[in-house]
């Protein structure tokens, strides 16, 4: 499993979106989460996009407001995921339209779907944006 | 849970939202089934067969979303009853499906090991799949096994160097240089194949991602080939140079995975490496002090460390500490192998010391002890730098370097010799301001200051004498009145021993023998070398009145300390110097001299003490107190778990008895030994309790006639429960208790070096090489693994070649899974039946294509597709020959790569 989770946190810390590919109780989540985003928080732009928390490797990067947050495995290639949260959002950003905070607060499924559609186990599945959003579309007409 | 809420109780709406028809509703119950069933919800059960109906559904995305979820739900349970849906999947025509069902199918593997035999085979052919989407999911997994055990993926090689050397994305590229980097250590004949494709990734990708894939991958993998590595160092140094800080960070990462086997490469970028020190991120600045310091040896050692405390002292707490902390265990590595210059190394430690905010005081206080007990030639040096430390009372308000402190004064007491004013020590010890200190380290300074106290007092009398009367006429007048006194001076002896005993640092050897005249007269020689030139009377009596004075005023306040260690220190010190100055002064200053028999008297009790402190102190091995017999009729091993509620009917009366009892601080075992007399004194009444408390628990007790040792080594009772727990006070014990046996090897001479004194055993390493073991599923996988490719690879087991829908057959398998296995190990090595699997492998690719023209009827996809369709259908024959080729290579040497490698 390359990818452990993925978490959209705003710049007061508070987790707006949570997607975990291994099974973590609550308060072990509530953890994580709080340890992570704490570290993430803190630190400047000037810095590098990687910290290291107990034996996860947490790969990050600041869109506006919002932190995107992934954790990986130890073997796993930061850039790619850097690359891969860049892709993350362009997509949201075309689905959504400028995609903001509210977007995912008020959308949470969509903005799941949208990540269902590119992770699948751990795994980077799909990457081509209108590939990704095409079964997304296609509920949207339909419903 | 969503949004940090459990939602277990929702469980059963989401079963029924999964069941809806409508898609969008459906999709909702998936998704909220994925965010929060887990393997303890029971209406899992429940939805067994909705997934399967989904599974097979007509509509791709409902089948991709049946897949989503198994991919994150999946049971043990799940995953043996839908194995064969998503095996048959895997042959489905929708590339969105059979891209998602090679996935799901690797889950399936973690969760239900036996999957590998049904699926791995089809999830083989999938490499060689047309889609590049099916082929990047596919080699995901394949990576993702290569992760768990690599040795299984090796007989795939050749599938990998196809994969790697044909143009392809750069997500698919990186996953297959990873499962390269992965078998190469393994397999160095690969190397030879591998390295040209590698470095030509490397010259022309502009992808950093890749690039550093491939760095990777050449550090571990091609430890040898030249141009390889060279190649990676220079991209790396690209890498290093840009500004980004994402690219330093990796760059020094990928630079510490170099260092151990190619140093050179870490030496050609000092410059940038040292500038790292200086970055923002905290990150990068750790890197980098690692990189500098695995590049110390003994030549560089005093530069780097004089640069990285620079650095140090100007940068901010976390990163001082950080730098502190590596420094000193840089140093201290291998028993100070990299130090040839222990003045200068003291000297770090002296200004290490006066780094406040320092988290690192108790491993400065065990590198002084440590240095002072192995290296004899620097003890002058120690002296001084604690000395140094002793005199700075800013330190005094810094509770980080208490542990430093303590270190000092034990040194400044245990060196005293070499030091050129002892007054002056004492002064600095007795201040007033070390007040301010926990009681254990003021314990620490009262000892001090009785050594040297002692060695003060012994030296200026030696004077004295001296001058005074010709020594042979000295040493004779004592030998002969040593006898008589020795009889008293046991008594002082036995206090000494309890004080020296108690010392967190003192591990003190007291084998003295008090009728060994001969030890007394040799150490009266030795010190004459000490003695000041020429005292005069009078400067001596100015001295002794003003340390008197000194001792009285400071020590005086103590004796009432709440402490009982230093209550104890203070009063034994006390009474020393008060009959000391009994002995030598009559209360208006003037020196009795004339009257030698008081005269001799105090030189008697003085050179005594001093006999006992002047003997040299050593290491203790790790390993003495396995040289210990224990005592018979000992019990170490008894659990003194239920000693607890004992311990709680005592407390009430502690608490009525003695408030001050309870704030104290039992920290080492031998220490609180000493409270039992002391206590017993102080409260009459307590004695009667502890008797009481005796009857009570009687079971806890040594039988009667050990109470003497009891009474004379361990902890009265109230204590024994506190001490049960933390395990520090019993490793300090176990020191005490090892002096006895305290052996160590002749100090070795290396080098110019000064000796440090190696224990023969003790310093060996007690690190235990720390072996990651894999659990258990994953030895089942790969063991499954291994079995399926490398002696399965080509033989079609049962269920490939006799089933076209191989759905209903293992429908009728599935609830006795050993069944499977079963057949699965049955089948037999028949080359007919390889050359039978090769029409039926047409079949099923022709199988495949019409199906895949299907969907494209089904969405109405773009004509695109037709073609690729087409082009799957003519490869499909190729294929399969390529494919009846390479493991008729395999299957003879199981072991070995195919001869497409070499």
């Amino acid at each position: 499993m390359t990818i452990r989770f993925v978490l959209l946190v705003n710049k007061q810390g508070q987790t707006r979106l949570a997607q975990y590919y291994e099974y973590l109780t609550i308060e072990e989540r509530r953890a994580l989460e709080g340890e992570i985003v704490r570290k993430c928080l803190s630190r400047s732009d000037s810095q590098c996009s990687f910290i290291e928390h107990r034996n996860h490797k947490v790969v990050y990067r600041r869109y506006a407001s919002l932190f995107f947050l992934v954790g990986v495995d130890g073997d796993e290639n930061e850039l790619a995921i850097l690359e891969f949260i860049h892709c993350l959002v362009e997509t949201m950003d075309r689905y959504f339209g400028n995609v903001c905070e509210l977007d995912i607060m008020f959308h949470l499924e969509k903005a799941h779907f949208i990540l269902e559609e590119m992770v699948m186990n751990g795994c980077v599945v799909e990457i081509n944006k209108s590939n990704i959003l095409t079964p997304i579309q296609l509920m949207d007409k339909n419903s | 849970m969503i949004g940090g809420i459990d939602m277990d109780w929702a469980a059963f709406h989401v079963v029924e939202a999964m069941s809806m028809s409508k898609f969008a509703h459906k999709k909702i119950g998936y998704l909220a089934a994925s965010l929060s069933f887990h393997d303890g919800t029971d209406v899992l059960l429940l939805i067994t067969n909705q997934l399967r109906k989904d599974l097979g559904s007509n509509n791709e995305y409902e089948s991709g979303l049946a897949l989503e979820c198994l991919s994150i739900i999946a049971t043990p349970d799940l995953a043996q009853q839908l194995t064969p849906d998503v095996f048959s999947l895997l042959a489905s025509g929708r590339v969105y499906v059979r891209s998602r069902a090679s996935v799901v199918i690797f889950k399936l593997f973690t969760k239900y090991p036996d999957a590998v035999r049904i699926a791995c085979k089809r999830l083989v052919e999938k490499l060689e799949d047309t889609d590049p989407k099916v082929l990047s999911a596919t080699i995901s997994v394949f990576c993702e096994m290569a992760l768990k055990d690599p040795a299984s993926c090796i007989p795939l090689a050749p599938e990998f160097y196809r994969l790697l050397t044909e143009p392809r994305d750069n997500w698919l590229l990186i996953k297959v240089v990873k499962i390269f980097g992965l078998l190469l250590p393994l397999e160095p004949r690969l190397s030879r194949k591998v390295a040209e494709p590698l470095c030509e990734i490397m010259r022309h990708t502009t992808a950093k991602s890749l690039l550093l894939e491939c760095i990777r991958a050449v550090t571990v993998g091609l430890p040898d080939h030249g141009e390889g590595l060279k190649l990676a160092v220079q991209k790396l140094k690209e890498l290093l140079m840009e500004n980004d800080p994402n690219l330093k960070y990796l760059g020094l990462q990928a630079l510490a995975a170099l260092m151990p086997a190619h140093s050179w490469a870490v030496a050609e970028n000092k410059s940038i490496i040292i500038r790292g020190l200086n970055d923002d991120d905290y990150n990068i600045q750790l890197a980098s002090l690692q990189l500098i310091l695995g590049m110390v040896s003994e030549d560089n050692l005093i530069d780097t460390v004089h640069v990285l405390l620079q650095y140090a002292e100007r940068s901010e707490v976390s990163f001082c500490n950080e730098v502190i902390g590596s420094i000193l265990t840089t140093c201290s590595r291998g028993v100070y192998e990299l130090v040839s210059d222990f003045t200068w190394y003291t000297s770090i430690l002296g200004r290490v010391s006066r780094i406040r905010d320092s988290a690192h005081g108790k491993e400065i206080e065990r590198q002084f002890v440590d240095i002072g007990l192995r290296v004899k030639e620097v003890r002058p040096d120690l002296l001084a730098v604690a000395r140094g430390i002793l005199l700075d009372s800013t330190l005094l308000e810094c509770p980080p370097l208490y542990r430093v402190l303590s270190a000092a004064a034990w040194i400044a007491g245990e060196y005293v010799e070499f030091s050129h004013n002892a007054i002056e020590l004492i002064e600095a010890l007795l201040q007033p301001r070390i007040r301010l200190l926990p009681p254990a380290i003021q314990a620490v300074y009262l000892h001090s200051v009785l050594k040297v106290f002692i060695y003060s007092a012994y030296t200026s009398l030696k004077g004295v004498y001296n001058e005074g009367l010709p020594a042979e006429q000295l040493f004779s007048e004592k030998d002969e009145e040593s006898t008589p006194l020795s009889q008293h001076l046991l008594l002082i002896e036995s206090e000494v021993k309890e004080v020296d005993k108690a010392g967190i640092v003192s591990e003190e050897q007291l084998e003295v023998n008090m009728t060994d005249d001969a030890s007394m007269h040799s150490i009266s020689i030795d010190s004459q070398k000490d003695i000041m030139e020429g005292p005069s009377l009078g400067s001596e009596c100015e001295q002794f009145k003003r340390l008197f004075e000194l001792i009285e005023s400071n020590v005086g306040p103590m004796i009432e300390h709440s402490d009982v260690e230093v209550q104890e220190r203070a009063c034994n010190l006390l009474g020393l110097a008060k009959a000391l100055k009994e002995a030598l002064i009559i209360s208006e200053g003037i020196p009795v001299f004339s009257q030698s028999s008081s005269m001799d008297n105090a030189l008697e009790i003085v050179s005594f003490l001093r006999s006992v402190f002047g003997k040299e102190l050593g290491p203790v091995s790790a390993f003495a107190q396995s040289r210990v017999a224990v005592p018979e009729g000992l019990v170490l091993m008894k659990n003194l778990d239920n000693l607890d509620g004992m311990f709680c009917d005592d407390e009430v009366k502690e608490k009525s008895l003695t408030p001050e009892f309870k704030t104290r601080e039992w920290e080492v075992g031998p220490k609180s030994a000493e409270s039992a007399p002391d206590t017993d004194s102080k409260h009459g009444e307590s004695s009667s309790l502890l008797a009481q408390h005796r009857q009570r628990h009687g079971t806890y007790y040594l039988p009667v006639e050990k109470d003497i040792t009891a009474e004379n080594g361990y902890p009265p009772p109230q204590i024994v429960q506190q001490d049960i727990p933390s395990t520090s006070s019993a490793a300090d014990d176990i020191m005490k208790l090892a002096e006895q046996s305290l052996t160590w090897s002749k100090p070795r001479q290396t080098k110019q070096r000064p000796v440090i004194v190696r224990l023969d055993d003790g310093d060996e390493d007690l690190i235990l090489s720390s072996k990651v073991k894999r659990d258990a599923k994953d030895n089942l996988i790969s063991s499954a693994l291994k079995d399926v490719l490398v002696s399965g690879k080509g033989k079609p087991s049962m269920k490939f070649t006799s089933k076209e829908d191989g759905k209903s057959l293992f429908r009728s398998q599935q609830h006795d899974h050993n069944a499977v296995v079963e057949v699965n190990s049955n089948v037999s090595v028949n080359s007919e039946e390889a050359t039978k699997k090769s029409g039926k492998r047409h079949g099923k690719h022709r199988h495949k294509t019409r199906s895949t023209s299907m969907s494209i009827k089904d969405t109405a996809g773009p004509c695109l597709n037709q073609s690729q369709g087409d082009s799957h259908n003519s490869h499909s024959g190729q294929k399969s020959r390529h494919k009846s080729r390479t493991p008729t290579a395999i299957i003879p040497q199981p072991d070995v790569i195919p001869d497409f490698l070499s």
